[in-house]
């Protein structure tokens, strides 16, 4: 059998900046101008994993698991780009019949209690500020409330109190108040400052995925999210929480592309010791892993250069075999990892086998990860007319990094030379992430090079030099503070956000600065707190 | 599969003709006064064009599916000589999805490339009578999104708005229930004043937000506002009374535990939502359809007709001029395999009488492929139209070369948009960014 791999080929520049203007030095502006903000007021429409969680808080573990919603878009590897998730047809189908189950599963007598002696419209009047307020995550306008006054008058006939309440619940279950986080602030010309609310509600779903619980809601309402000082000790409290330490894990698995690794599959004909059993082991390791590393901090160093791990008894024995120190007696035991062979998240089975082929490493697809989410450079996919050759797993002659180096002939070299020896620096890792000394009875040369900025001809050999080089790199750390802040601001950068982005590289000075100072200087920053009115 | 979705309709339904529910006697009134039904199937890595294209006497390896059967053969039309005209990022598997049916320059970055405008189907939806069908249009397909987070981009290929992708439906289970469940129960009526009152307090939301978007953000909102126009014309259409009429609607999806992520599973899949989305036509629930084999460079391994490889890296790219004739073969074999689908869907069609023809008569499929060669070649895109489009398509039964006579200048896809948009009965001087493009030449 033979293989093909698109070797990425380069007609024009290979290099631009993402998004759709080209790359603007970032200046820092002139101290006295500030930044402005960027991000228009907007909508953002929930993340599916959002509108989950958001129900669950409202209704408790005893609603059906949200689910059938059609797929969010990955834009740059995140689900939560606010241009692209919008409310289409099929997903405004499943919020109503989602609405419908959740409103036929409210407990009524005790949500919406009505005593003897009130009546059944203040009972209901009381109902629609409560919940509302739950679901909308800020007070309800006392005309919103009037207006679903008209929907309970609609539900209680003929099906009484109950009923009525029900079709509130529903009706407020699919308001766009509901289904979407409002960045709008008090509206003006210019520039407009979000609502205590709205900034709750964005602090809230960037660190933990939900609207504010118990604590930000008190926050709020005792006036204390009016300063960058209110707002640092709210962010430091929810980083605090288990909730926003799993919801931190969910970033870097977006932006390390490990979302795929649930799902993936080997060729079994080639790779005889993947089982579903090894992938589920390695999907658990990896988020052992991460927890460890965002409770120690989230450092750069913490995340990229762990010599701890948890691997589970299979992926121990098959794939690790000499490269932990110890062998773990249980599942999810910690050990320490050999950090000549391996050291951080890149060096874990997980990582090196999503981004692998089916039957073979893949030199390319690591290279890209390194050089597109990591160092944040851009690379063109292949332009048309080419003939792209190929890679053939049945030559059992050749190493792949043999067969790769060959294809790259010289039009493809303008793009490949970017990719491929970063992932050639890994080749000693197989597709399962198994250390290999020789491939196809061949000794493996596992020498690469980082290029690009600073980092040009950075030689390494192997996943633990790789991470020493990237640890030593500005180039890394000002790209993982973009990433950051795209997925915080659940966008892309434009030309107007080169001058937050500059701010903020300065406030992460090193590998071992602890990811909390990047937030709070994030959360922090005027364009966080502020939109801009869009014509 | 889904909690709420709910087995005991599926076991309710039994694949045989039934009394229909109310809903789709009303949508049939309606159906006298409806332009074609249109389909787009879009299938994916380019094919084998050599044993595309049909020979002298109107046969080809690939597309003999449909040339051979008799009923087929005369209202099928080749379309030779198409160049998909797309630019800006993204590759040639990205530009045939984000381009070919937006006809418009794509927004995200090179490695991240969307549609940068609507597509053919929403834009026909927006200035056809679509209201009253309970989904205006559908957008289904298998393994459309078995690899969302590492590229999100190729999931689907119809979009609302800039980088704004309508998602693809690919669980039958799911669409069944949309198409064919009955939802909740009491008098019908109640149901529906019901219904409508969250609808108009959700509507009055919408308009009070609008005032407080600038103009990007209030587009956002259009497209909530139609998806809950068209909720409510659902809701209205399902839940209206009438008196019954027979349509035939397609059997139970198999039962659970159906992977929709797993190779082996896509034949089963294909043909589930086809069936099902060919019933949606037929019954008039819909009038407008999408459907994806795979995302674009997919590697369905095609074990199911003896392959069982990688088809995009072991046998699309491979498939070079003057290569491997195997590989030759075995990319010929997964084009008429796709043919054999889209032949199947034409069938079922052409089944169901409908006015003084079938079904078919009075719709356009076409069949096209995001790539027109595996080695990621943009030029002469394997096209093919099925159906008579209401008696616009007036010669069907040949292979056309849009080329133009002299020049040899490629047709485009931008005049292949402009041709179905007339072929839907809408006046279309160009498409996209190319309003002035013109339909191709010869085909009506």
């Amino acid at each position: 059998m033979r293989r093909a791999v698109v070797l990425l080929l380069c007609a024009a520049g290979c290099v631009g900046a993402i998004g759709e203007t080209p790359p603007t030095p970032l200046e820092p502006p002139p101290a006295e101008m500030g930044c402005r903000p960027g991000t228009p007021a907007r909508l953002r429409r929930l993340t599916t994993d959002e509108y989950a969680s958001v129900v669950a808080d409202l209704f408790g573990a005893a609603v059906p698991r949200i689910s059938g919603f059609p797929l969010d878009p990955r834009v740059n590897g995140f689900g939560n780009d606010a241009t692209a998730l919008v409310v289409s047809g099929p997903f405004l189908d499943e919020a109503g019949h989602a609405a419908e189950e959740l409103a036929a599963s409210l407990p009524i007598e005790r949500l919406a209690p009505c005593p003897a002696g009130q009546t059944e419209k203040d009972c209901a009047r009381a109902f629609a500020h409560g919940f509302g307020q739950r679901a909308y995550g800020r007070p309800m306008a006392a005309s919103e409330v009037e207006r679903l006054g008209s929907v309970f008058e609609a539900g209680r006939d003929p099906g009484g109190y109950q009923e009525g309440v029900r079709l509130m619940a529903e009706a407020i279950l699919q308001s766009p108040h509901f289904l979407y986080a409002t960045e709008l602030g008090g509206g003006g010309a210019g520039t407009t400052r979000l609502t205590q609310w709205e900034l709750a509600s964005r602090l809230s779903f960037f660190l933990t995925g939900a609207r504010p619980g118990p604590t930000l809601r008190a926050a709020v309402e005792a006036g204390r999210l009016t300063d960058a000082d209110g707002i640092e000790t709210e962010v430091r409290h929810l980083l605090d929480t288990p909730r926003a330490r799993q919801h931190l894990r969910g970033f870097f698995t977006a932006w390390l592309g490990l979302d795929d690794l649930p799902f993936m599959t080997k060729d079994g004909s080639r790779v005889a010791e993947f089982t579903r059993q090894l992938r589920d082991e390695m999907t658990l390791e990896v988020r052992r892993y991460l927890d460890h590393a965002i409770a120690a901090g989230a450092s750069l160093a913490a995340i990229f250069g762990g010599t701890l791990t948890f691997p589970g008894l299979e992926v121990a024995r098959v794939v690790y075999e000499n490269d932990i120190l110890t062998k773990p007696a249980v599942d999810g035991e910690e050990v320490s990892l050999d950090t000549r062979r391996r050291k951080g998240i890149l060096s874990l089975p997980g990582t090196l086998a999503t981004h692998s082929t089916v039957d073979r490493t893949s030199p390319v697809d690591r290279g890209l990860l390194v050089a597109v989410r990591l160092l944040c450079q851009e690379i063109a996919p292949p332009p048309g007319g080419l003939v792209i050759p190929a890679i053939d797993t049945d030559d059992l002659t050749r190493t792949t990094r043999a067969k790769q180096e060959s294809h790259a002939a010289a039009s493809c070299a303008g793009c490949h030379d970017r990719i491929d020896p970063i992932g050639f620096g890994l080749e000693n890792m197989d597709t399962l992430g198994r250390y290999r000394a020789t491939e196809n009875n061949k000794p493996v040369d596992s020498s690469g090079e980082l290029v690009g900025s600073e980092l040009d001809f950075r030689k390494f050999n192997g996943p633990a030099e790789l991470a020493d080089r990237l640890l030593a790199s500005n180039t890394f750390r000002e790209c993982f503070v973009t990433q950051l802040w795209r997925y915080a601001e659940a966008r892309l950068e434009t030309d107007a956000d080169a001058c937050v982005l500059a701010d903020l590289k300065q406030s992460l000075r090193t590998a071992d600065d602890p990811l909390v100072t990047l937030i709070v200087a994030l959360t922090r920053h005027p364009t966080f707190t502020s939109r801009r009115n869009a014509p | 599969m889904t909690e709420f979705f709910c087995r005991r309709d599926l076991l309710r339904a039994v694949g045989a003709t039934l009394m229909l529910p109310p809903f789709l006697r009303d949508a049939m009134a309606a159906a006298a006064e409806l332009p074609p039904r249109l389909v787009l199937f879009m299938w994916a890595n380019g094919t084998h064009l050599d044993s595309f294209w049909p020979d002298a006497n109107f046969r080809s390896f690939i597309l003999d599916p449909l040339l051979d059967d008799p009923e087929l053969r005369p209202r099928t039309t080749v379309i030779q000589g198409v160049r998909l005209d797309a630019e800006g990022n993204g590759n040639e598997h990205d530009r045939g999805f984000h381009s070919f049916w937006t006809g418009v320059t794509p927004v995200g970055s090179y490695s991240d490339s969307y549609g940068g405008g609507p597509s053919l189907d929403q834009i026909v939806r927006a200035r056809l009578p679509l209201a009253a069908l309970p989904y205006p249009t559908l957008n289904c397909g298998v393994h459309a999104n078995v690899q969302a987070p590492k590229n999100g981009h190729r999931t689907s290929f119809s979009y609302v708005g800039p980088k704004q992708p309508v998602p693809t439906q690919i669980d039958p289970y799911r669409l069944y229930a949309a198409l064919f469940r009955m939802r909740g129960s009491g008098d019908p009526m109640t149901r529906l004043r019901h219904k409508r009152s969250v609808l108009d307090f959700v509507a009055e939301d919408l308009r009070l937000l609008r005032g407080r978007l600038g103009t990007e953000e209030r587009a956002k909102l259009e497209i909530h506002q139609t998806s809950l126009r068209e909720l409510e014309g659902r809701l209205t259409a399902s839940l209206t009374p009438g008196q019954g009429t027979s349509c035939a609607r397609p059997g139970e999806p198999m039962p659970g535990g159906l992977d929709l992520r797993a190779d082996a599973n896509v034949p089963v899949l294909t043909t589930l939502m086809m069936d099902l989305a060919a019933a949606a036509l037929t019954c008039n629930l819909t009038r407008i359809v999408t459907f994806q084999f795979g995302y674009c460079g997919n590697g369905w391994r095609f074990g199911w007709i003896g392959i069982n490889q990688d088809s995009h890296g072991a046998i699309a790219h491979l498939d070079l001029p003057g290569g491997d004739p195997k590989i030759a073969e075995q990319a010929s074999r997964i084009g008429r395999w796709t043919t054999e689908q889209v032949a199947h869907f034409a069938r079922a069609l052409h089944a169901v009488p409908d006015g003084s023809g079938t079904a078919l008569d009075n719709s356009l499929l076409v069949f096209s492929n995001e790539n027109a060669t595996g080695y990621h070649s943009l030029e002469n895109l394997p096209i093919a139209f099925v159906g008579g489009a209401g008696g616009r398509l007036t010669r069907p039964g040949r292979m056309v070369d849009v080329r133009h006579p002299t020049s040899r200048a490629w047709g485009t896809n931008h005049q292949v948009a402009t041709t179905v948009t007339r072929l839907m009965g809408l006046e279309a001087e160009g498409f996209g960014n190319r309003p002035a493009c013109g339909p191709l030449q010869g085909v009506v």
